[in-house]
């Protein structure tokens, strides 16, 4: 992925950003990410891998972001499959489910081997859901936000049956990825990483509808 | 290209992907000598009434109908037919334990019937197909049944080895995803909509029963040699779904 071709004649810039979906399998993580995209599935226009590749556009103080989001298998025989997906990601959201125990210790591996492989400059959103059936909470607020505060990620709370707090998760993420491709960019500026080539990055378009990252770019990691 | 032949080595396989690489810049560069309009690598066509702009590595996923210039779609289906052969050969080489453990897998799990090897793969119980066509003619699909299930889904899959350009197996391996989904469909409820849980172990089913013979090195020249641009799109997650297949079938216990 490459910080490529920023600036222009306009001043208007589009990250592009890959988001991928971690969560045990009945955690809800699927009906988060359709809660968030809904819209898309209004019109005719459905991709092949429907609900596990979702894309969304928005328009962040005045920057354009485009979100591809990559839903991954949960199962617990998938594990080892992890790496592949997401490799080059620049977010990751792992959910897990208030009313399970297990599920948030998933989260918890997780977390571990996302911050071995890809190291502090993946943005971790860590997310509670089915807030609705508060009344069988099995993790206590307090061990998940302390837990989240020490790991360098984020927690929030969603239900998506309720559509509660997901707008808010996916802004806030925006705007974490965007600092740190901010804080590359201003790196490459200062040419102390240039020659540096790294697995991730973020791609910065100037002017475009659509951008997909490639190629090698600084790193800070 | 002379790197198969006597002494031919898989240490060969990087040298000869730069090389292919190498023609690819090259006679991009002989092209926009020619059609000096053409933009750089990545960058768009700009429609004529609009403003050229500058930027590199763009997506031609791109909605608007924005046309993206890529010198490996433009140049791959003229070069790579020619070097394909020495080229998979090396790949083949560069596999080659990967792939005996992959081979030793397929054959055991494709002693399995289909419903046997369905819920051994975790699939779940809705998507077992019930009926197959014989020669037209439909019947039910039983406990003994094999190779009966999803068939134009690993028709389509293994159509895969006859292709030569990474845009071309691409095509194959999205094809495949829209052939399993036509054969889920009549399934389900109309308001159905994949997710990976579901999707990943019906695909890996596909997979199987497609005995793909040198699948691992289909999927590194796919993955050295595919457009940089559509990595990350749906492409990217599709191709990202095949290769994880690859790699659980190696690792899958057996039954």
């Amino acid at each position: 992925m490459a910080a490529g071709g920023a600036g222009g004649n306009s001043g208007g810039k589009t990250y592009s950003f890959k988001v991928v979906l971690l969560g045990e399998g009945c955690v809800g993580k699927t009906s988060l990410v359709l809660r968030y995209c809904e819209n898309k599935f209004n019109d005719k226009h459905i991709t092949t891998l429907q609900a596990s590749f979702l894309t969304k556009k928005l328009n962040i103080t005045g920057k354009r972001v485009n979100l591809a989001i990559w839903d991954t298998a949960g199962q617990e025989r998938f594990h080892a499959l992890g790496p592949i997906y997401y490799r080059d990601s620049n977010g990751a959201i792992l959910v897990y489910d208030i009313t399970d125990e297990d599920s948030f210790q998933k989260v918890k591996n997780w977390v571990k081997e996302l911050r071995k492989m890809l190291g502090n400059e993946i943005c971790l959103c860590i997310v509670g859901n089915k807030i609705d059936l508060d009344k069988d909470r099995h993790v206590s607020v307090e061990e998940a936000e302390s837990y989240a505060e020490s790991v360098g990620a984020k927690h929030y709370h969603t239900s998506a049956k309720l559509n509660k707090g997901i707008e808010e998760l996916f802004l806030d993420l925006c705007k974490r990825m965007m600092e740190t491709a901010q804080a590359e960019e201003r790196l490459k500026g200062n040419g102390a990483s240039q020659s540096a080539s790294s697995r991730r990055g973020v791609q910065i378009v100037d002017d475009e509808p659509q951008a997909t990252p490639a190629g090698g770019c600084c790193s800070s990691g | 290209m002379t790197y198969v032949g006597v002494g031919s080595n898989r240490r060969l396989l990087r040298q000869a992907v730069q090389e292919v690489q190498a023609y690819l810049t090259h006679y991009y560069s002989i092209v926009r000598f020619l059609f000096p309009g053409l933009p750089d690598d990545g960058g768009i066509i700009p429609d004529p009434p609009t403003s050229p702009s500058k930027s590199r590595h763009n997506s031609n996923t791109a909605e608007q109908g924005v046309v993206v210039v890529s010198c490996s779609s433009l140049l791959l289906p003229l070069l790579l037919p020619r070097l394909y052969p020495p080229l998979f050969t090396l790949y083949c080489l560069q596999e080659e334990q990967e792939e005996a453990q992959y081979w030793e897998r397929i054959l055991r799990l494709n002693k399995q019937p289909d419903q046997a090897l369905l819920s051994f793969l975790g699939v779940q119980e809705k998507f077992w197909p019930v009926w197959m066509s014989i020669l037209g003619e439909k019947k039910q699909i039983v406990s003994s049944s094999k190779d009966a299930c999803f068939v134009s889904a690993v028709e389509t899959l293994q159509q895969i080895s006859t292709t030569f350009t990474p845009s071309d197996k691409l095509l194959v391996i999205q094809k495949t995803f829209e052939e399993l989904t036509q054969e889920v469909k009549p399934m389900l409820d109309s308001d159905f909509l994949w997710c990976m849980d579901d999707l990943l172990p019906l695909f890996l089913y596909v997979v199987l029963r497609a005995r793909i013979r040198n699948l691992g090195a289909e999927v590194s020249l796919i993955e050295d040699l595919m457009d940089p641009n559509v990595q990350y799109g749906e492409m990217g997650l599709m191709f990202t779904t095949l290769k994880a297949c690859y790699i659980q079938i190696q690792h899958e216990s057996t039954m």
